[in-house]
């Protein structure tokens, strides 16, 4: 379709050529007419003295290493919804606008030209148009153009507020603009030998573990095991683990009184909590500083 | 495919420039070798240096697309540089018969339609435009989820106007894929009143987030606001444009720590652990406040001048007649929640608070699917003015009336955070407009990464500070 209308523009200027034009707009036609039906120029400059040649070369030859840059810099650009669309369509699209812009008495009408097979052909050629199912879309993106460095719609005025780091210290660029919790900066400890219980693979846990197996009764400054860390966050491979291979007590106390299943319970996580509880050696009756037993920490 | 169409009229008529080069060429040709030479050279330094007259690309006129788009150039918005020192509208209201009578003109392939927004397949539609199409990047987590109801609370208030629901439609398939809305307001800006218009709910199909739509929809919606004889808006966004006249940050409230965790909407620190999490933000199972109660039909002349009055103390904020009142803060289930302190022995209506539900769509996540999230809304509290207006000295009258307000409104936010956890919200949040800076900390907010600016549309005023802000729009 977008090659429908360029066919139509171009046949509709070449057939009015009393049109009085300015010479800027003359040009800039040509070049993207060019650009359109030749691609980049490749011809050797004209002699400067051939004012008319030479102008309409330097049209051609800026105007294609501008639209190149162009759609270099929209590729490089991380909005991958900008689709990249060829040199071709750039100017072809181009063409039109100036043409329709112009308002020299042309309008397309689609019933008299026109073969899908060509659009088709354009729309493959013309990079990686996601497949919507709904090519009235595709056409008009590639028609409406894409300028990268320009503010979206969304971001022009939408509700979704994209804080732009750059402009405003503290402010990140949050999924679909939703504000979230800002990052609190992560003490740094030096060597954490629970990091493995806190995050990370079950796989990297045990390698911790084979290397030094008496990680498993080691405490923390709260009382707190690794077993206690897996469970409060709701792991339970690695819960299994600890007690299944590496013998972890189920039944430690932190600096609070609280069992690796009181933090299961006050958690709510239920595969945790029935795998403890299936342990044959757990107590269910130990009470934590605050006089609860793990099944009434139950939030 | 034909011949070349537009260099081809250049053998009609060539302008002055050309024409007398193709002659100076034709004498040059006759011209002795060597003076051909000097000529040539001497054009060669004339068309470095000069323009170039004839050169096209750059000073070409160029489509608005690619054109560095200097969309707010256009506009009546206060300049980036611009320092204002008095306030007023940037440009005259324009009488309407110089109003443009006819929308502006879209690709042919595309048509203006009006939202029925009371219509529900209408809605419907509009629905999925916004919630499927907002501004996700690659490691998105939420999505906005607007319910339905939710649309026609924020866009059929009293005064709403059929024609500033736009939408735009695939001419072929009438497919909704733009939308822009504008609702009316009354606004206080320090000390002028005016009826305004609030711009939200820009939206582009995701597909044609071409940046060439949107100026198109804001051009239009403010020719049908124009029409109207309204020549202000406000609007809000995330980016800074020219210029904002407030910037808010949020603040957010935990109320399900453990899945705010898991969602990833907030961090948990290394040696941290769920457990201290979960105790910090457990909230008693009960109000406080004696006599507090969900807001009713009764209580919106009561309601209203408490709103009025606090608002007073605001450098922007919006006026609300009884109707406003009505259509803003009498709940509506799943949409929005208010409630008033009614005192026991008087029986007077003494405080409110209100908050709206915008939940968003957790995106790829195995455990949750919807993150459910209060937004603080209007309220107003109580303070004992015949006290206040006994101390002399502003900054110490300024001192108490906070002091006054912390007290009263902690506890009242305290019951709104009860209030939300019991309807099942997972996080309150609030921007630090108002007096919202007095609880946020007591009452355990953190910062959020997000700010909100707030723009004024043909009126420019001096920069408000982000506590002197009373208008919360949606």
């Amino acid at each position: 379709m977008l090659h429908d209308r360029f066919q139509s523009a171009s046949a509709f200027m070449a057939s009015n050529k009393k049109l009085s034009l300015p010479t800027a707009t003359k040009l800039a036609l040509y070049a993207d007419y060019k650009l359109a039906t030749e691609g980049l120029c490749t011809q050797s400059r004209p002699s400067l003295i051939e004012f008319e040649k030479s102008a309409k070369w330097k049209a051609w030859k800026e105007t294609g290493d501008r639209y190149t840059q162009e759609l270099a810099q929209s590729s490089s650009s991380d909005d991958d919804d900008n689709a990249q669309i060829s040199l071709t369509t750039k100017a072809m699209i181009a063409y039109i606008q100036r043409v329709e812009e112009g308002n020299w008495g042309w309008s397309f009408n689609p019933s008299a030209s026109g073969s899908a097979a060509i659009e088709n052909h354009l729309m493959n050629s013309a990079g990686n148009f996601s497949s919507t199912g709904d090519e009235d879309l595709d056409e008009l993106e590639a028609y409406l153009g894409v300028d990268p460095n320009e503010v979206s719609a969304e971001e022009l005025l939408a509700r979704p507020y994209v804080p732009n780091k750059d402009q405003i210290e503290g402010a990140t660029m949050t999924a679909a603009g939703i504000s979230t919790m800002a990052p609190v900066e992560d003490e740094i400890t030096g060597d954490d030998v629970f990091e493995t219980s806190k995050s990370g693979s079950t796989e990297a846990m045990r390698a911790a573990l084979d290397a030094n197996p008496d990680l498993v009764s080691v405490k923390d400054d709260m009382g707190m095991t690794m077993l206690h860390w897996v469970c409060d966050r709701g792991n339970v491979d690695k819960a299994t683990l600890l007690i299944a291979k590496y013998h972890a007590d189920v039944n430690v106390q932190d600096v609070d009184g609280s069992t690796p299943l009181h933090y299961a319970y006050l958690l709510g996580w239920p595969q945790v909590i029935a795998y403890l509880r299936s342990v044959p050696s757990i107590d269910l009756t130990i009470k934590d500083s605050s006089g609860m037993t793990a099944e009434e920490c139950q939030g | 495919m034909s011949g070349s169409g537009s260099n081809s009229n250049n053998n009609k008529k060539t302008p002055n420039a050309a024409l007398s080069a193709q002659r100076f060429e034709q004498e040059l040709a006759n011209a002795p070798p060597d003076l051909q030479d000097k000529l040539r050279a001497l054009l060669q330094s004339m068309a470095l240096n000069g323009p170039p007259g004839a050169a096209a690309g750059s000073s070409g006129k160029e489509p608005k697309s690619m054109d560095e788009h200097k969309f707010w150039k256009t506009q009546p918005v206060v300049k980036h540089d611009e320092v204002v020192e008095e306030d007023g509208a940037i440009e005259a209201d324009i009488p309407l018969n110089q109003v443009r009578a006819t929308p502006y003109p879209l690709p042919k392939e595309f048509e203006w339609s009006l939202v029925d927004v009371e219509d529900d397949k209408e809605i419907k539609e509009l629905y999925e435009l916004l919630t499927q199409n907002y501004v996700e990047d690659d490691d998105a987590m939420f999505r906005f989820d607007y319910s339905a109801d939710f649309l026609k609370w924020a866009l059929l208030p009293p005064g709403w106007k059929k024609a500033w629901h736009i939408g735009v439609r695939v001419a072929s398939n009438k497919k909704l894929v733009a939308f822009i809305s504008g609702i009316p307001q009354d606004v206080r800006v320090y000390s002028s009143v005016k009826r305004m218009v609030e711009i939200n709910f820009l939206c582009v199909h995701k597909k044609l987030r071409s940046k060439r739509l949107a100026p198109v929809l804001i051009k239009e919606v403010t020719r049908r606001t124009h029409l109207e004889g309204i020549f202000q808006a406000v609007y809000t966004a995330g980016v800074v444009l020219p210029k904002p006249m407030a910037t808010c940050r949020y603040f957010h409230r935990s109320l399900n720590p453990k899945k705010l965790v898991e969602t990833g909407f907030s961090h948990l620190a290394r040696n941290m652990t769920m457990a201290r999490l979960v105790k910090l933000y457990k909230l008693s199972a009960q109000t406080s406040t004696p006599g507090l109660r969900p807001m009713e039909e009764k209580d919106v002349a009561t309601v209203s001048k408490l709103m009025n009055k606090y608002m007073s103390t605001f450098e922007i904020a919006p006026h609300f007649g009884e109707a406003d009142v009505r259509h803003w803060l009498i709940p509506r289930a799943g949409v929005v929640w208010a409630y008033v302190v009614e005192d026991p022995e008087t029986k007077e209506i003494t405080d409110f608070f209100s908050f709206y539900s915008l939940p968003s769509t957790v995106i790829n996540n195995p455990t949750h699917s919807t993150l459910n999230a209060a937004y603080s809304f209007y309220y107003a509290v109580k303070t004992d003015d015949e006290a206040l207006e006994k101390i002399e000295n502003t900054e110490e009258r300024k001192a108490a009336r906070d002091e006054a307000i912390k007290g009263r409104l902690t506890a009242l936010m305290e019951d709104a955070l009860i209030m939300a956890r019991k309807n099942d919200f997972d996080v309150y949040n609030a921007l630090n407009l108002m007096d919202n800076a007095l609880f946020t900390e007591d009452l355990k907010f953190g910062p959020g990464d997000g700010y909100l600016h707030y723009y004024l549309y043909n009126w420019r005023c001096r920069k408000v500070d982000s506590h002197k802000v009373g208008l919360v729009m949606l």
